[in-house]
């Protein structure tokens, strides 16, 4: 059930990731240098991309608040009929393709 | 991102990007840093207990097949303080002592007599007493009788992530013919 998102919900899904990655990766890297610990600056990364993970991937309802407004359905048009059999009813084939097929 | 799996992979690529940035700025910083304000080491002091050669095979003691050469035995003390070299970004130090000398057939020979595998900073502040050598010191003619040999103490920084520095005692920029020398070793009488 969690499977789709529309259009404005997938931009704000990249921006959202853009922003949570980057600044756990750097947030991490200071605090890390502070601490002079170097599992703090990649324990940030990876809690950062958990997190990224579980609220984006899903297709939370937060991101399907747009969903795409589709045309009514029309029936189907009634084509009309071509005179005689004297003119072409198939389109001559293009000159690249008579090798091919 | 329009299906579950690539949203997925869109995370996880970036992810990686990520974790490539901040790996290669934690790796350059030690480096950086180092050259605006270098790691400074009291020097390491040596003293040479005992030195005697032995007859013996390289390798195994029963394999018959390589021949009984003579070897040089060093005994030695070793203070040293290697503390300030582990930083943040230091995974494990690899120390190793090296015994060189000249004979009139080879220019330049260099031995590993000690060597050891430091990970813990409190590991560092070496102090040995009347130490044996792990391996013995030899030459290629087979002959140890007469040899002077100068000590060395060689350093491999490992990092976590980053590029592997190898270093020792002395200057940077020592060339291979003026290794600073910490201790000398004479085995047997000079012919």
């Amino acid at each position: 059930m969690l499977e789709t998102m529309d259009f404005e919900g997938q931009r704000q899904a990249e921006l959202v990731c853009q922003v949570l990655l980057w600044s756990s990766g750097f947030v991490g890297l200071v605090v890390g240098y502070a601490l002079q610990s170097i599992r703090v600056v990649f324990g940030c990364l990876g809690i950062g991309t958990a997190l990224s993970f579980l609220l984006l991937v899903p297709g939370w309802p937060v991101f399907n608040r747009h969903p795409v407004k589709w045309l009514p359905k029309i029936e189907d048009p009634i084509e009309p009929e071509s005179d005689g059999g004297a003119q072409k009813t198939k389109k001559k084939p293009a000159w690249w393709s008579l090798g091919l097929f | 991102m329009y299906s579950l799996s690539q949203r997925a992979n869109a995370v996880l690529a970036l992810a990686v990007t990520v974790a490539c940035v901040v790996a290669a700025i934690a790796a350059a910083i030690g480096p950086l840093l180092s050259t605006v304000s270098p790691i400074e080491l009291a020097t390491p002091k040596i003293a040479v207990k005992r030195t005697s050669i032995e007859r013996g095979r390289l390798g195994s003691y029963y394999n018959h097949h390589s021949q009984v050469v003579e070897l040089g035995i060093v005994k030695f003390d070793l203070e040293a303080d290697l503390r300030p070299l582990f930083t943040w970004n230091t995974k494990q130090l690899f120390v190793y002592l090296v015994a060189e000398y000249e004979t009139e057939k080879h220019r330049w020979n260099q031995v590993t007599i000690w060597d050891d595998i430091i990970t813990h900073k409190d590991d560092a502040l070496i102090s040995f007493r009347d130490k044996r050598a792990e391996y013995p010191l030899t030459y290629v003619e087979n002959v140890v009788n007469g040899i002077k040999a100068n000590l060395t103490l060689h350093w491999n920084t490992v990092p976590v992530v980053g590029l592997m520095l190898n270093d020792r005692m002395g200057s940077r920029l020592s060339n291979r013919y003026s290794t600073p020398v910490l201790a000398s070793v004479q085995f047997g009488k000079k012919k």
